[in-house]
């Protein structure tokens, strides 16, 4: 055996093919079992333990096209070889599931061919170096492909949110239809559909719509009056209704026994923009609510600390005055619940013409599961009013500077989680109900109310930039189960900005650059050659000489 | 007695080492390499990279030049450790000495491996220069030169073997500038592209594909097993070409 291994070991070629093949074997073995992690600070191509969970399990592979231009403006280098390295951090990490080339349709026809068959569209970019001026349309854009499915990021640049943006599609396309979002139709001034004109911004979720489509898919228009709640519905949204009548108040409960999740968007008191009047809400449907622990207040909220102002033509061209209106209540983060995922990260809240919100726990089924969380507060400058509410501007601004209501600090948004009790234990059903439905939460549901149904409306969403579109949306991650989409969306990384300087510091800095490195070698240089050339002039019988003497 | 690992000596490592490495710095050509070096990366991050008009405190680009600075730099290193010992005739003395063929290369290697040290550190003026005007991450930045190091280890070891084929400087130098450029090369984006199907095995055989995640600040295995298993193979075929031959 020994004589078969040394002659084995003294034969070059099979000890070097060996070598050969123990070299890949280790890195092939190195691709199955590995560890990779970021080592900056800000964790900047830290991809969350969700997106990966997703990428491993997706059933196919999707192919993520990158349609970025070759040449780019210089001030946005950066942004392109981050965005490419994020990309590349997903194909990484993915197994192979997640496939990724980098087309450039400025310089491949074939590519712009295929840009222009998937909607791809360049974007027009502008940069100012200390030469010149430059605008050039550029390709920024990604496309996913999962199957048959299609999903375009244009203009990735302005995208904040990249890994939410990426992971969220690309779970969307791998789980068509799964999870689908319920709008209650037909039983107030508050609707789906596309604003037509300039007053529906008030009442069209079409910006709601448009934020969630991504994940979601389409908002369902769901009508308690004519059917069920559709058993596909996984959360319904209530916004500014003003009748409900037995029948759909037992529909939405038995959809809140079967676990079903709301969004509630509700006032306690109704605005007739016509006549500028504010009236209490039906009672009705303010008992409705209380049913299940969220108690609506019937008064307004006039916030004087933190408010958005309203903005009007004054009496000079172009003149814009700005009103102070504390009926549009901003919610601070100081004001958030921190320790509650959606409000966590987030800046504000919109809250035009909103009532306070409460939440009573009692009414629902105590056990571990059971949780009222007040979210959202007003500041400790607000106060509320009942009576003779006036919204117009003028007004309320007249109001505002006289007034000297006693302030305090108010809830403003709830969230309710837990088994619940039917309303209709104890009251007579409706003729139309059967009389065997589910008397307690066979699972358990979740109620997240604000007190103003213009919060989710697009004026809501336009007037926040957004804002308030995501909190909705992280509301929806966590009612459907995506809870660790939410803190994917709060993933936000900036790049640490170079200060402003003088073209001439800049120089002066490069200049530093290029010669201090030049004069340490030089300096070094010379002295190591001074004293070679010092110990070439002691005679060579000297050496042994200093040794002695040592 | 010196301390002994499957019977190399570390003293006799270190005696060629130490050799070796002065020797880079007996003449003036070790210090014109560390300041073509410096010269050549402040070159590509301060004019080709646009530093300045990106306006960001972000120092990957940086990192990424190292990669095309080695293609030039690693030869230039690698090139006389063992050409010129052939060339002068030493190479006959090195190996009457007590010392193995194993330790002598190590020793080399290692000579070679802290020259490119001394030459990552001339470019830590860069780094400085920004954390003076911003607040880089010192990590990333450690993350930048550690990948470095371990992707210009790999090219040193291709080098080493290189310079012991030839008498010749010069082409042990063109041998090794060529090589390390086809692995470059291997990593870019438009090659890989033009590979199709090949491209997974391109990727993997590229040394600057497996640096680019280094040069991010992420740290992955599978690429520190790379550099080193690739380091290990080229030494092995340093050590098996000097049986050989002899």
């Amino acid at each position: 055996m020994k004589k078969v291994l040394k002659k084995f070991n003294e034969s070059p070629t099979i000890t070097t093919s060996l070598l050969i093949v123990l070299f890949l074997l280790l890195n092939w073995v190195s691709y199955g079992a590995y560890m990779r992690f970021d080592l900056s600070n800000t964790g900047r191509l830290r991809l969350t333990d969700k997106t990966k969970e997703i990428l491993k399990n997706l059933p196919d592979n999707v192919i993520v096209e990158g349609f970025f231009s070759g040449e780019v403006p210089a001030s946005h280098v950066q942004q392109l070889k981050y965005l490419k390295d994020f990309l590349k951090e997903y194909a990484a990490v993915s197994k192979g599931k997640f496939q990724l080339i980098f087309l450039d349709p400025d310089s491949d026809e074939e590519a712009k061919e295929r840009a222009d068959f998937l909607g791809i569209r360049s974007a027009r970019m502008g940069s100012i170096d200390q030469k010149k001026q430059e605008i050039s349309s550029v390709y920024f854009s990604i496309a996913l492909s999962y199957g048959a499915e299609n999903q375009i990021i244009n203009n990735v640049l302005n995208v904040r949110q990249l890994e939410y943006e990426l992971t969220s599609r690309i779970y969307k396309m791998a789980h068509p239809g799964e999870r689908k979002i319920g709008f209650l139709a037909n039983h107030g001034d508050f609707h789906s559909r596309d604003a037509q004109k300039q007053t529906d911004a008030f009442h069209s979720l079409q910006g709601f719509k448009q934020t969630i489509e991504t994940v979601y898919g389409n908002l369902v228009d769901v009508d308690t009056a004519k059917n069920d709640v559709p058993s596909d519905i996984t959360t319904l949204v209530i916004a500014g209704v003003t009748k409900l009548s037995p029948l759909d108040m037992f529909r939405i409960d038995q959809y809140l026994m079967r676990g079903g999740k709301l969004i509630v968007a509700q006032s306690g008191m109704n605005l007739s923009f016509q006549s500028g009047m504010v009236t209490p809400a039906a009672p009705e449907i303010i008992e409705f609510f209380a049913n299940y622990g969220v108690l609506l207040s019937s008064s307004m909220i006039y916030e004087k600390k933190n408010f958005m102002a309203y903005r009007t033509r004054g009496a000079l061209p172009f003149q814009v005055l700005e009103i102070p209106y504390p009926l549009w209540v901003v919610a601070v983060d100081d004001y958030m619940d921190k320790n509650n995922i959606i409000t966590k990260e987030l800046p504000n809240l919109f809250l035009p013409w909103t009532s306070s919100v409460s939440a009573d726990e009692n009414k629902l089924i105590k056990d571990s599961d059971t949780k009222a969380s007040i979210l959202i507060k007003s500041s400790k400058s607000a106060y509320e009013q009942s009576n003779n509410v006036l919204i117009n501007p003028q007004a309320v601004s007249i109001a505002f500077e006289q007034d000297n209501q006693t302030v305090s600090q108010y809830n403003l948004g709830v969230l309710i989680e837990g088994k619940f009790k039917s309303k209709f234990t104890a009251e007579t059903l409706p003729d139309e109900a059967p009389k065997d439905f589910i008397k307690e939460g066979e699972r358990p549901g979740m109620i997240l109310a604000v007190g103003s149904p213009y919060a989710i409306s697009n004026m809501g969403i336009m007037q926040s930039q957004g804002i308030n579109g995501s909190f909705f949306l992280s509301a929806l991650h966590l009612m459907n189960g995506m809870k660790d989409l939410v803190e994917i969306r709060s993933t936000e990384i900036e790049n640490p900005p170079l200060p402003a300087m003088e073209p001439a510091k800049k120089n002066t800095l490069t200049m530093l650059n290029f010669i201090l490195p030049l004069a340490f070698f030089a300096g070094f240089g010379m002295i190591v050659f001074y004293r070679r050339k010092k110990l070439a002039e002691i005679p060579v019988s000297s050496f042994g000489e200093k040794k002695k003497k040592k | 007695m010196s301390a002994k690992c499957a019977g190399i000596s570390c003293a006799n490592v270190g005696v060629v080492f130490k050799r070796e490495f002065l020797n880079y710095f007996n003449t003036p050509i070790g210090f014109v390499f560390l300041a073509i070096f410096s010269f050549m990366i402040n070159v590509l991050f301060f004019v080709f990279t646009q530093f300045w008009e990106a306006g960001i405190a972000n120092l990957d680009r940086f990192f990424a030049t190292f990669s095309l600075g080695y293609v030039i730099f690693i030869p230039a290193v690698t090139m006389r450790l063992w050409a010129e010992e052939k060339r002068s005739g030493t190479i006959e003395l090195l190996f009457t000495m007590p010392i193995r063929h194993e330790e002598a290369i190590l020793g080399k290697y290692f000579s070679a491996l802290a020259f490119l040290a001394v030459a990552l550190a001339s470019t830590l003026f860069v780094p400085l220069t920004v954390a003076v005007i911003a607040d880089p991450d010192w990590f990333l930045i450690f993350g930048g030169y550690i990948g470095a190091f371990f992707m210009g280890s790999a090219y040193i070891s291709m080098g080493l073997m290189f310079s012991w084929l030839t008498k010749d400087q010069i082409v042990a130098f063109l041998f090794t500038v060529l090589a390390i450029f086809v692995l470059y090369l291997l990593g870019l984006e438009p090659v890989l592209e033009a590979m199709g199907s090949l491209k997974p095995i391109a990727a993997f055989f590229s040394v600057s594909w497996h640096y680019e995640s280094l040069s991010r600040g992420l740290f992955d295995s599978r690429d520190i097993i790379y550099f080193i298993s690739f380091s290990a193979l080229f030494l092995y075929l340093n050590y098996r070409s000097i049986t050989n031959r002899r």
